[in-house]
């Protein structure tokens, strides 16, 4: 298992530099309105390159915060 | 290699821009470039705007925003203006909004099932040269969803309006594979090209297509040689230095530039006659001595082996882009020569073809047969100058070179090529026009006009279309508004001869009493200037105009030795 932190320090950077203004781990969709629809597909896009994983499309949806994506690349199984 | 990771200062000069750029060079031109890595890179400083407005009918904003490293390394931020997704293309836009390339971005299974197989190339003629009647600026179509004989119809379909280009989408397509889409993101990201995709043509539109339309092309490429060229120093390895695989693919691509009508020179720290026997032993390089078309190998600044290899091609430093292994040179000569475009040569040889393959200024859209006879060209002026040297006078000098001229009057053929004389040609350029290919076919068709390109041959080479009059009449008075001829025709002193000839084949279309030459002083346009002011005999002031009627009369074929060729709109 990854370690949550390293995950969130991943994730941090990644949405930082897609958002283009430093963000903490509790950053999310919901209360960051550079979190748009372009830039949550980008975050998706380099979370996939980041991980090597692809999302399913119920995924893309749902997963629209640091938190969420940490839960979920915390519990998925390792290769 | 430089490592990525380490963040430069934000470019203050070119020294501080080509350490940038080495700096991100890893990241810009990977095989595969990473979107989570282009993000980290942020550009920083005064960049000049570009402004592309894209009518689409499906997302670009994926592909955009991942273009300002690549538009930085050519100074410049791009600005996008978007239309509605529109399959019509309706081309509703502000005309008061102007853009410095039209970028229409279609995907072409949208219109699967409404068109014919021969209706969309002529649906889209149409739209190019609607858009062509609101929009002096270059347009690019880039559709997806194109296959062979798709791809030859909207070329097709292209060429009946000026300034259109039509991109290609099959070497990325078959790059990527089964990646180059990606249905899931569609639904999602309003395009159903991949992330891979989207990146990777970000490239493609900042590096190839909107610098081939709006940087003037670089003409020489000057490599150093050891660590660059192979694995090694002559000096210490002698003749057993290594070509790598890697270094064999680069020597191929500088070759292949070579062919396709860039210069090459050889900076080099070393013995000219130690390099020379390198090339004759060393038969497993791709690349000869002859190849290079200006040598500049001593142990001098390398600053110094760039200006004189620039004055043996007859082109500004500006002009040239300069690879080399060692950062320090690479800095000390964007010091001494700011316009100099410089490269890095890495270790990996592969990688620094990857910057040659994507660096602004290398690639075109059209291949004109100029580019194929311009290094052939440039060494028959060797033998040239050694005729020259035998020959008792200029006129038997050109008798034994043979000369054929050859004007042609509205030669709308070679519209590529006409565009290319008038923005390229620096020296001999007289008024310094620019004209767009949107600008010189409009004057094809303008009745008051006439352009007429000059070709020029011997019996050591084909020079092929080498200079450009634009001539306007008015009254009983015709106006010259542009003459360029290229620096490579310049040695066989026939400026009076082509320029006369060219005015006589247009004034025999449009009849004038007068002929007036408009001129202005460029940093390097002397040459232009001084053969206008020998041939009238006035003292030309920063800019104006020179009536130069009696002058032209002066100036007889039948005094030449040289057979001249005039025919009249060729395309008819």
């Amino acid at each position: 298992m990854t370690q949550r932190n390293d995950i969130e320090k991943d994730l941090v950077e990644i949405c930082s530099a897609v958002l283009e203004h430093p963000v903490e781990a509790t950053v999310a969709r919901a209360n960051d309105a550079a979190w748009d629809s372009l830039r949550h597909m980008q975050i998706i896009f380099a979370v996939e390159e980041k991980y090597d994983i692809q999302f399913t499309e119920a995924e893309i949806f749902r997963l629209d915060s640091i938190s969420k994506f940490a839960d979920y690349l915390e519990q998925r199984p390792q290769a | 290699m430089l490592p990525p990771d380490v963040s430069p200062p934000p470019p203050t000069g070119a020294a501080d821009s080509a350490l940038t750029r080495a700096h991100w060079a890893p990241v810009l031109y990977a095989d595969r470039p990473s979107r989570l890595e282009l993000l980290k890179l942020k550009p920083s400083g005064a960049f000049a705007p570009v402004t592309i407005r894209v009518h689409r009918n499906h997302s670009f904003e994926h592909i955009a925003a991942a273009t300002p490293p690549w538009f930085a390394c050519w100074g410049r931020e791009p600005k996008f203006l978007y239309s509605d997704y529109d399959d019509s293309l309706s081309l509703a836009f502000e005309d008061a909004e102007r853009a410095d390339l039209e970028l229409i971005w279609l995907d072409l299974q949208r219109y699967a099932g409404r068109f014919e197989a021969a209706e969309l190339p002529e649906w889209l003629a149409g739209r190019f040269a609607a858009l062509r009647a609101r929009s002096d600026a270059p347009i690019v179509l880039a559709a997806i969803g194109v296959d062979d004989a798709l791809q030859e119809q909207l070329l097709a379909s292209a060429r009946g309006t000026a300034g259109v280009r039509v991109a290609d989408f099959r070497p990325l397509a078959a790059k990527l594979g089964a990646r180059f889409f990606d249905e899931r993101a569609a639904k999602l990201s309003g395009t159903r090209l991949s992330d891979a995709a989207c990146v990777q043509t970000a490239r493609e539109l900042a590096c190839h297509w909107a610098p081939g339309l709006l940087l003037p092309r670089i003409k020489a490429v000057a490599v150093d040689l050891d660590n660059s060229l192979y694995e090694g120093v002559l000096g210490e390895d002698g003749h057993a230095v290594r070509l790598t695989p890697g270094h064999e693919a680069l020597q191929r691509h500088l070759a292949g530039l070579r062919e396709r009508g860039f210069f090459l020179a050889l900076i080099s720290r070393n013995e000219e006659p130690d390099v020379r026997g390198l090339f004759e032993t060393r038969t497993d390089f791709p690349l000869r001595w002859e190849h290079f078309s200006a040598t500049a190998v001593s142990w001098g600044h390398k600053a110094d082996g760039l200006r004189a290899a620039a004055a043996t091609l007859r082109i500004g430093t500006d002009a040239m882009l300069f690879v080399d292994d060692n950062p320090g040179e690479l800095l000390a000569v964007a010091d001494a020569l700011p316009g100099v475009a410089a490269v890095h040569a890495m270790a990996d040889a592969a990688a620094t073809q990857r910057v040659l393959e994507f660096f602004p200024g290398l690639w075109s859209w059209d291949r004109t047969a100029a580019d194929a006879l311009r290094a052939n060209d440039l060494e028959a002026e060797n033998r040239r100058a050694q005729l020259a040297a035998q020959a008792v006078d200029p006129m038997d000098y050109l008798r034994r070179l043979e000369v054929r001229m050859r004007i042609e009057v509205t030669p709308r053929q070679h519209l590529a090529r006409l565009h290319e004389l008038s923005e390229k040609t620096n020296q001999f350029n007289l008024n310094l026009q620019r004209l767009s290919e949107v600008d010189l076919a409009r004057l094809l068709d303008a009745a008051d006009h006439r352009i007429a390109i000059i070709g020029l041959q011997d019996r050591l080479s084909d020079s092929g279309w080498i200079g450009l009059v634009v001539a306007q009449r008015s009254g009983d008075t015709l106006t010259v508004r542009e003459l360029t001829i290229s620096c490579r025709a310049l040695g066989r002193k026939l400026e009076d001869l082509m320029v006369a000839e060219a005015v006589r084949a247009i004034t025999s279309e449009l009849p004038a009493e007068r002929v007036v030459f408009l001129h202005r002083t460029a940093p390097r346009n002397g040459p232009a200037r001084e053969w206008l002011s020998r041939l009238t005999g006035e003292t030309l002031p920063e800019e104006g105009s020179v009536f130069a009627e009696e002058a032209l009369k002066k100036v007889a074929a039948a005094d030449y030795p040289v057979q001249v060729d005039a025919i009249h709109d060729s395309a008819q």
